[in-house]
């Protein structure tokens, strides 16, 4: 872009119009963040699951190294080295999200061990999930994430009208498959495509 | 009937251009800046100093990584001159509505 040419008044508009595009534009997600996410607490739901179903002793042993590795990403995530070239006030407004969302989980974990039974605590999670993907799903106009949110709703009543644990565990695998797996991968594969449309 | 005169810091592609850009985030740096108005390095930085000096934007240099970084704010100067810009520019393209 040149500086010094004769600026017309419909130039002028048509260089603002432009920019706000730009700058909106710049808000994405490579869906990686779900797919880790998701395939994680699957593999926790399942490991429960199998665990009832085999009569072997540990049922939460998946849910405990889930605990810890969701520490150590989220201590990877704070202290890493940030590498964005723009902040935006969605950004900001997203971390305040992220910050609830993490206190939410962490609080739905503390009540589970003091207050109340595995099955309403697994049910909160799924509605918190669900809450985070329909904020982040609007932020990035990504319908597959609100359609999640959607699904993980419909999971956590399912999981509180059943009564067995087990099978609770098996919702929860269902309604996370669909509602982190498929979006993290839609959102993976806009973001190569994207990338590699740039790159051409 | 009165036109408002355009602010000649906003009035050039570039410095429009940036503020436009800065005006839609909270912050950001050189490089984006440089990729989305598609200019070179030493133009845009003549126009961001020149903005600077019109106190219509904030640069804070730092090292992120022991990389130099450039970051860009818009003031509330900036935002108020910006905004009675396009005010200006409406005027002149809609003269009837004043």
């Amino acid at each position: 872009m040149e500086n010094e040419q004769p600026l017309s008044n419909e130039k002028s508009l048509q260089i603002i119009q432009q920019m706000i595009s730009q700058a909106k534009s710049n808000i994405t997600d490579n869906g990686l963040g779900w797919l880790l996410w998701g395939t994680m607490i699957i593999l926790a739901s399942l490991s429960t699951w199998f665990f009832i179903y085999t009569g072997s002793g540990n049922i939460f042993l998946g849910w405990n190294v889930f605990g810890i590795f969701t520490i150590v990403m989220l201590t990877y995530d704070i202290f890493k080295p940030k590498q964005k070239k723009v902040r935006t006030y969605v950004d900001d407004l997203l971390r305040l999200v992220d910050i609830g969302f993490t206190i939410c989980l962490f609080t739905v974990i503390f009540s589970i061990n003091v207050a109340v039974s595995a099955n309403a605590g697994f049910g909160f999670f799924l509605m918190i999930f669900a809450f985070l993907m329909l904020i982040k799903g609007g932020a990035i106009k990504s319908r597959s994430l609100m359609t999640g949110a959607a699904v993980n709703w419909i999971g956590a009543i399912a999981m509180f009208i059943n009564k067995d644990f087990k099978y609770d565990m098996l919702i929860m695998a269902g309604a996370v498959l669909i509602g982190y797996i498929i979006p993290g991968l839609i959102l993976w594969m806009q973001y190569r495509k994207l990338n590699n449309g740039l790159k051409n | 009937m009165e036109f408002k005169e355009l602010d000649p810091i906003l009035h050039s592609q570039l410095r429009l251009a940036v503020v436009s850009l800065l005006i839609s985030v909270r912050e950001a740096e050189f490089t984006f800046l440089k990729e989305k108005t598609n200019s070179t390095a030493g133009n845009l930085s003549v126009q961001i100093n020149k903005l600077k000096d019109a106190g219509y934007i904030e640069v804070t240099k730092q090292f992120s990584n022991n990389y130099p970084q450039t970051i860009c704010k818009v003031t509330k100067k900036g935002i108020e001159s910006f905004e009675a810009y396009v005010n200006a520019l409406q005027s002149y393209m809609n003269p009837g509505k004043e």
